[in-house]
Formats: structure tokens, C-alpha cells, sequence
């Protein structure tokens, strides 16, 4: 094990790590609001409107990342005259562009599909409730339908933010600097596979670990009125014991 | 998975079959793994599935492939969109047939199942 090379690789390993996060944080976010609409969609019962998200989402689900990475990068220069016409061929020219618009194509579609299991496992009898007091559509949902099955979804939902993360290494592929394309570039002048390798491998364990612990603080928030509330003369005491 | 088919049996059937004379070997081919698979299954059809999807990363070290093909198709004709659209409905297609496969096989392991 060379330490020093690893030391000395660090300062761009971590620039790399940084549009790894950079393009998840980015891609999640979009992902997330067009994952919303796109779930409830996906449940409506007008076949119009469901057709075409369930095809989306079952194309986006049954086909691997980096084809779609190759589809939309590659894929978009054989559109290139009537892409330049309608002034779009600057962006597919990205491949950051492309990387975030493949990104976030993926993870809407997985995380409809979450959201839409999420939104037929809310309990009925609650659906019915907010009936009888007289909510229905947009009211309904904001209310009642979204906020329940945002909590279903999140356990399901910290992995597919966590499987994103670790799918933003393809970008490499298409000539991205990101934490495992910087890594290639460094074994490829230094021939230090293992420690260059192991060291990227180690930042990923870690932004991933951070994901999934900042998850489990939220669904902890979020869970608040399904604990046991905490005895209250204990809490006296302790908070006499503070004061002291 | 196979732990949590395992722990997804009902132990008073185990203990029903030991009560009854079945030693360990016997339980488990004639108890535990029929049970087992129908709780296994859901789970391993979908890391098939992912597996398969997975394979087109092997593309990048050059293996001929699926992926690694059409990436040869498009470069020689020029026609990237055409060809990588084309590997995509081909994974779409195996991906089609395995939840077929899938669907088979659950309907197998539940075929002791009361439906109501």
C-alpha cells in the first residue's frame, strides 16, 4: 500500500465525491418533483392517463441506467440537425446535461412506482374518514392521501436514493469527472489500482452512510405519534436534574 | 431473503411435524422448503431482474454483449439512437419474459394457498 500516493489523490478524489453528490443531490431533487405527480398519475383510473406513466415508468424500470445514460448522450447525435434547429443541441452537447437528465428519468420512475404503492397502501378507512368530513380531490390528497404515504415511502425511498448515488458512478463512462472517473484517471498515470480504488470506495461508504443516517433522523421525526410517549415523571426528574 | 423465508414459516407446523415423527431432513423437504419458496420468491425474482439489468455494465471491460453490440452497431453505421434503442426493448423484452417466468413460478409456490 502506497499511503502517500493516497494522500496525495485525496484533494481530487474529493473534488470528484463532490459532483458525485452535486449530481445526486440535483437529480433527486428534480426526480422527486416530477415522481409526485407521475405516482398519482399512475393510480388515476382515466386509462389516458395511467397508460402512458405506466409505460414510462416500466421502460425506465426494465431498461439498465447506462443504456438510457448511452441513449440520451450518444443516442441524441443522430437528432443533431433538428436538435441544432430548435436551439436544444447546446445541452445535449453536456455530458452533464445528459448525465442529470438520464439521472433524473431513472429515479422518477422508480420513485413513481414507490410513491404509487406508498399511495395504495394508505389505509382506506382513513381515505374515508376525510370523505365523510367532506374533503375530496386536491384537498383530499394534500391532506390526507400525500402526507401518509410520504411516510410509507420513505424506507423504500432511502434506497433509491442510496442505489442513485451509487449509479452515479456510470456517468464516468460518458467522460464525467466524478468520484470514480477521477479515480480511473489516477490508475491509469499510476497503476495503483488497489489503493486509488479502496480510497474512492471508502468515500462512497461514506456519503452513503450519511444518506442513510440523515434518513433514519427524518423518518424518526416523522414517526413522532406512533412512539411511546416518554413517562412523564421520568422526564421531570431529568429536567429537574438539568436545571441543577 | 432465504433467512426471512425461513423465519416466515410458522413454527407450529415445524413443531407439528417433529411432534409427529419427521426427523430434521424430513421436515425440511416436506415442511420448511416448500414454505420457503413461496416467501423467496418475490425477492429473488427481483434480484434477477436487477442482476440482469446489471449486466450490461460488464459492456465497459468489453465483453460482447448485449450493450457492448449495439455500442459496435451504432459506431460502424452511425446510428446511435436506432441501436441502443433497439438493446433497450431487447433487456425490455427479457425483462418481460422473466416476470412472466416469475409469475409462474409464484402461482407454483402458492398452489396450497386458500384464496378468498
Amino acid at each position: 500500500m502506497d499511503f502517500e500516493l493516497i494522500i496525495r489523490s485525496l484533494p481530487k478524489l474529493y473534488e470528484g465525491a463532490i459532483l458525485t453528490v452535486e449530481l445526486t443531490l440535483l437529480s433527486i431533487a428534480i426526480g422527486l418533483c416530477l415522481a409526485v405527480p407521475l405516482g398519482i398519475m399512475y393510480v388515476a383510473k382515466n386509462p389516458l392517463i395511467w397508460a402512458p406513466v405506466r409505460a414510462y415508468v416500466f421502460y425506465f424500470r426494465g431498461t439498465p441506467l447506462l443504456v438510457q445514460i448511452f441513449l440520451i448522450y450518444y443516442g441524441s447525435g443522430q437528432f443533431r440537425e433538428s436538435l441544432e434547429a430548435a436551439g436544444l443541441w447546446v445541452f445535449f452537447r453536456e455530458p452533464y446535461f445528459c448525465a442529470v437528465l438520464s439521472l433524473t428519468l431513472n429515479t422518477a420512475a422508480y420513485t413513481a412506482y414507490i410513491l404509487r404503492g406508498a399511495v395504495r397502501n394508505v389505509p382506506f378507512g382513513e381515505v374515508e374518514a376525510a370523505r365523510a368530513c367532506g374533503m375530496s380531490g386536491v384537498l383530499l390528497y394534500r391532506r390526507i392521501i400525500l402526507p401518509k404515504a410520504f411516510r410509507l415511502a420513505l424506507p423504500a425511498y432511502s434506497n433509491e436514493v442510496v442505489f442513485l448515488l451509487q449509479s452515479t458512478s456510470l456517468v464516468s463512462i460518458i467522460t464525467l469527472l466524478d468520484l470514480t472517473g477521477i479515480a480511473r484517471i489516477i490508475v491509469a498515470r499510476s497503476f495503483a489500482v488497489y489503493e486509488i480504488y479502496i480510497t474512492a470506495g471508502i468515500l462512497y461508504l461514506i456519503v452513503t452512510y450519511s444518506v442513510l443516517f440523515a434518513f433514519r433522523k427524518v423518518e424518526h421525526r416523522l414517526s413522532g405519534h406512533l412512539r411511546e410517549r416518554p413517562d412523564e415523571r421520568e422526564q421531570m426528574a431529568a429536567e429537574a436534574l438539568a436545571v441543577r | 431473503m432465504f433467512r426471512g423465508a425461513y423465519l416466515a414459516v410458522p413454527r407450529g407446523q415445524l413443531e407439528a411435524a417433529h411432534a409427529i415423527g419427521m426427523n430434521r431432513l424430513l421436515v425440511a423437504r416436506r415442511v420448511l422448503l416448500p414454505q420457503m419458496w413461496r416467501f423467496a420468491l418475490p425477492g429473488l425474482g427481483n434480484v434477477w431482474i436487477v442482476l440482469i439489468k446489471a449486466t450490461s455494465l460488464i459492456s465497459v471491460i468489453q465483453l460482447p454483449e448485449l450493450l457492448r453490440n449495439a455500442d459496435i452497431g451504432a459506431r460502424a453505421v452511425r446510428l446511435p439512437f436506432t441501436f441502443y434503442f433497439a438493446a433497450s426493448l431487447l433487456y425490455l423484452a427479457i425483462t418481460i419474459v422473466s416476470m412472466l417466468g416469475q409469475q409462474r413460478l409464484e402461482a407454483w409456490a402458492g398452489r396450497g394457498i386458500r384464496r378468498d
